[in-house]
């Protein structure tokens, strides 16, 4: 039920592509690399294990990254354009990566 | 010293801002000023609990119709000078004569009126009760008319009186009229209905000066005292440019255009009989037995108009007033002038009397027009708001509805009596046929005692009303009763498409409401906290979320700058409360109400989730410190309005409510 349509966001857009798998694309279980931006940041407080959750997504899709033992990456906040490489496996309703490596544009 | 005590001096200011238990609620400013200005407000007990004797009820509901003799005669001579010239006064009291016949009639009827519907009289009821909602309709929106007319011609009037006793006022008039209007207006919201003196003094001393003039002028006249005021006349110098003196018999002008005069005077003096309906609205207000009492009032009203305006259009013939095309000084006050032998204190006082009477006529409307505009309301015909008891459980929307309207119409007209007289008299003729025809109809399906005797005199009543309205309607048409008959079917038809608004709305909130209230509930209820930054407003809203127990909580924050949102987050992380994490949404197009509502609307498509925004929103103390600061949380509550199972609390944090400890000048805030 998508009561709301998502703006397009070809616009973001700018930098020279690398050799990343659109999102919409991407499969679990094998490596793979994307390149997106940042949507959203889940800032979890000072309790239970440290997380860091963001959002990344392109004009394809979003998918859920999430890197462990860590409250906070300096450069990865909403907005900016990151690349990174992992295995995607299947969360509730996203697909999501555990401890990708990362790479700012 | 030591270290307890200065813990304790510490903490003082801190625990004037904690939890008080005293409840401190002040009222607004505005309130405030109302109270002072109207007085306190009236406890709902306190309505309809005073019971009115006939001399008061007189009084009260009597100004509006005995006011009328103040300027019928004037209106029906105007007419007829302009048409027929000299003749006018030997026409005079014939047509004053058949208008008091229409009294009579109608007087009659509204007896039986009173007996039959003792409890919700008026046109609007009695019409609803015989012939349905639609025709009411039309009796009501006509009568809701003549109201407003009541006022403004009454105003119009009274300020005539006022300034045929002062003409140096003349340059004033319309200012004098709408502030006059302001007055009443501001009586009656006040409350004016304790007051039966107000209105007994006034009345009583118009009729008292008009009983005086009267017989003054009789006694002068069977003396053989009493003279034309302006001996020019008789010699064929016309006010007002009339050609006619070259006919010559009075029966001439029973031809052709003089009849049409004829008709038109007639329907000119139609004014004279508006209000009597006013007791017949009134009946509950009278002492018991209501329906006994209402109807000996209505005798002393029918009889004191009767005698008034015949004797003055008597006195008229003898004196031969002139009408003014400003409509000073008053047909009344040049009788007053020559009865009195001048302007003495006798005169004097008749034109206050005049004046008072005739503001107090204006408001009788300020009684009618908000009850009867309720009635409609209560109906589903008229805005809701029209039913709503105000601070001194007068009905204020309704006073405040026809305050406005009755001004514009006396400005539109420059508050001239004999402008405003062609639109008035048709609602109230209107209305009295439709509620006649409606009583005859009652007695013909009740058959109560006397029924027969019942439907004759309203069938006559009906049937003089139709007449005259039919009269007044073709008579005035081109001079301004156009506008009533045209505006009184729209006004119909957009009650008609109120009505259908307010019925299909009910239809769908009533449709399977209890069904709905007993269906069960969404599985998941998620609560977000819409968050701008980490301030006091923010934190009752993240306190108050702390209270809740949905199945999911965080806080969203639409990002629009990032380095507010890098701020945010930074002190996010040190907060330390597990249960509500924080997600920063990016937000590049700056819409922050959108960008929730889209957060809202991922979280509603499983379509078996319940969601809560908490919106923090800054509660202003004065109402220019809005301009300070966007809306925000507005935008965000009407984006969130049209989303199912969404829903919006606000979280208000009452600015100037905390007393800061003193900040040490040298540091400054964070951000």
């Amino acid at each position: 039920m998508a009561i709301f349509r998502r703006r397009p966001r070809a616009a973001e857009w700018t930098a020279p592509p690398i050799a990343a798998t659109p999102i919409g694309a991407v499969v679990t279980g094998q490596p793979v690399t994307i390149d997106g931006r940042v949507r959203r940041v889940k800032v979890q407080p000072r309790a239970g294990v440290p997380t860091l959750e963001v959002v990344v997504g392109d004009e394809t899709g979003e998918l859920s990254v999430v890197f462990l033992g860590r409250r906070r990456i300096t450069g990865i906040d909403v907005g900016t354009r990151v690349a990174l490489t992992g295995v995607a496996h299947a969360a509730d309703r996203h697909l999501r990566v555990l401890n990708p490596t990362y790479t700012l544009r | 010293m030591t270290a307890t005590d200065t813990n304790a001096t510490d903490a003082t200011p801190f625990a004037m801002n904690g939890p008080k238990h005293s409840v401190d609620l002040p009222e607004t400013l505005g309130y405030r000023v109302k109270s002072r200005v109207l007085g306190p407000a009236l406890s709902t007990e306190q309505l309809e609990h005073e019971r009115l004797g006939i001399p008061t009820a007189v009084a009260v509901f009597s100004s509006d119709c005995i006011s009328s003799s103040a300027y019928a005669t004037e209106e029906i001579l105007r007419v007829l000078f302009q048409a027929i010239g000299v003749f006018a006064f030997s026409l005079l009291v014939p047509i004053t004569v058949a208008m008091i016949v229409v009294l009579f009639f109608l007087i009659l009827s509204y007896r039986e009126t009173i007996k039959e519907y003792p409890t919700a009289g008026g046109a609007y009821m009695v019409t609803r009760d015989n012939f349905g909602l639609l025709p009411a309709q039309v009796a009501g929106v006509a009568l809701l008319t003549d109201y407003i007319l009541t006022v403004s011609v009454s105003v119009a009037a009274g300020t005539a009186a006022l300034v045929s006793l002062v003409p140096s006022l003349e340059p004033y008039t319309v200012v004098i009229s709408v502030a006059f209007i302001a007055i009443i207006a501001a009586g009656n919201l006040k409350g004016v209905k304790e007051s039966g003196l107000v209105f007994a003094i006034p009345t009583y001393f118009f009729i008292g000066m008009g009983v005086l003039l009267l017989a003054v002028g009789f006694w002068k006249l069977a003396g053989g005292g009493l003279h034309h005021l302006h001996p020019g006349l008789d010699h064929g110098i016309w006010p007002e440019g009339s050609s006619k003196h070259g006919i010559g018999k009075a029966d001439i002008v029973f031809y052709g255009a003089g009849l049409y005069a004829v008709l038109h005077a007639f329907a000119s003096g139609g004014a004279a009989v508006t209000g009597v309906e006013a007791i017949s609205n009134g009946v509950t207000a009278f002492r018991r037995p209501e329906w006994k009492n209402a109807r000996v009032a209505l005798n002393i009203m029918g009889v004191t108009l009767g005698t008034l305006f015949l004797g003055l259009s008597i006195l008229a013939t003898k004196i031969h007033p002139v009408t003014f095309e400003s409509g000073t000084p008053t047909v009344i006050s040049q009788i007053g002038q020559g009865v009195f032998g001048g302007k003495n204190f006798l005169y004097g006082a008749l034109q206050i009397g005049t004046l008072l009477i005739l503001v107090l006529a204006a408001n009788t409307s300020f009684a009618d027009f908000p009850r009867l505009a309720s009635f409609h309301a209560g109906d589903n015909f008229m805005p809701k708001q029209l039913t709503k008891r105000g601070h001194r459980l007068v009905f204020s929307n309704g006073i405040i509805a026809l305050a406005v309207s009755s001004a514009i119409l006396v400005v539109a007209t420059g508050a001239k009596v004999d402008r405003l007289i062609p639109l008035y008299a048709i609602g109230v003729f209107t209305s009295f046929t439709l509620s006649q025809a409606g009583m005859a109809k009652h007695h013909r399906t009740k058959r109560e005692p006397g029924w027969r005797r019942g439907i004759v005199i309203n069938g006559i009543g009906a049937v003089l009303s139709f007449l005259v309205l039919t009269i007044v309607a073709i008579t005035k048409f081109t001079h301004g009763a156009w506008v009533i008959v045209v505006l009184v079917p729209v006004l119909v038809a957009l009650l008609v498409r109120l009505n259908r608004q307010y019925e299909s709305e009910a239809a769908e909130l009533e449709h399977e409401a209890r069904a709905a209230a007993t269906a069960p509930v969404m599985r998941r209820h998620v609560v977000l906290v819409a968050v701008d930054k980490l301030d006091n407003s923010a934190a009752r809203a993240i306190q108050y979320a702390r209270t809740l127990v949905p199945d999911e909580m965080r806080a969203v924050h639409a990002a629009v700058d990032p380095v507010v949102a890098r701020t945010l987050h930074d002190e996010w992380t040190r907060l330390g409360l597990s249960r509500v994490p924080l997600e920063i949404v990016d937000c590049p197009d700056r819409r922050v109400q959108r960008t929730l509502a889209e957060a809202v609307a991922e979280e509603l498509a499983d379509a078996h989730t319940e969601v809560t925004v908490l919106v923090p929103q800054r509660q202003y103390r004065r109402a220019w410190h809005h301009l300070l600061h966007d809306s925000t949380s507005k935008r965000i509550v009407e984006a969130l309005a049209g989303l199912p199972h969404a829903n919006v609390t606000i979280v208000p944090y009452q600015l100037g409510s905390r007393r800061l400890p003193p900040r040490p000048t040298a540091t400054h805030g964070s951000h």
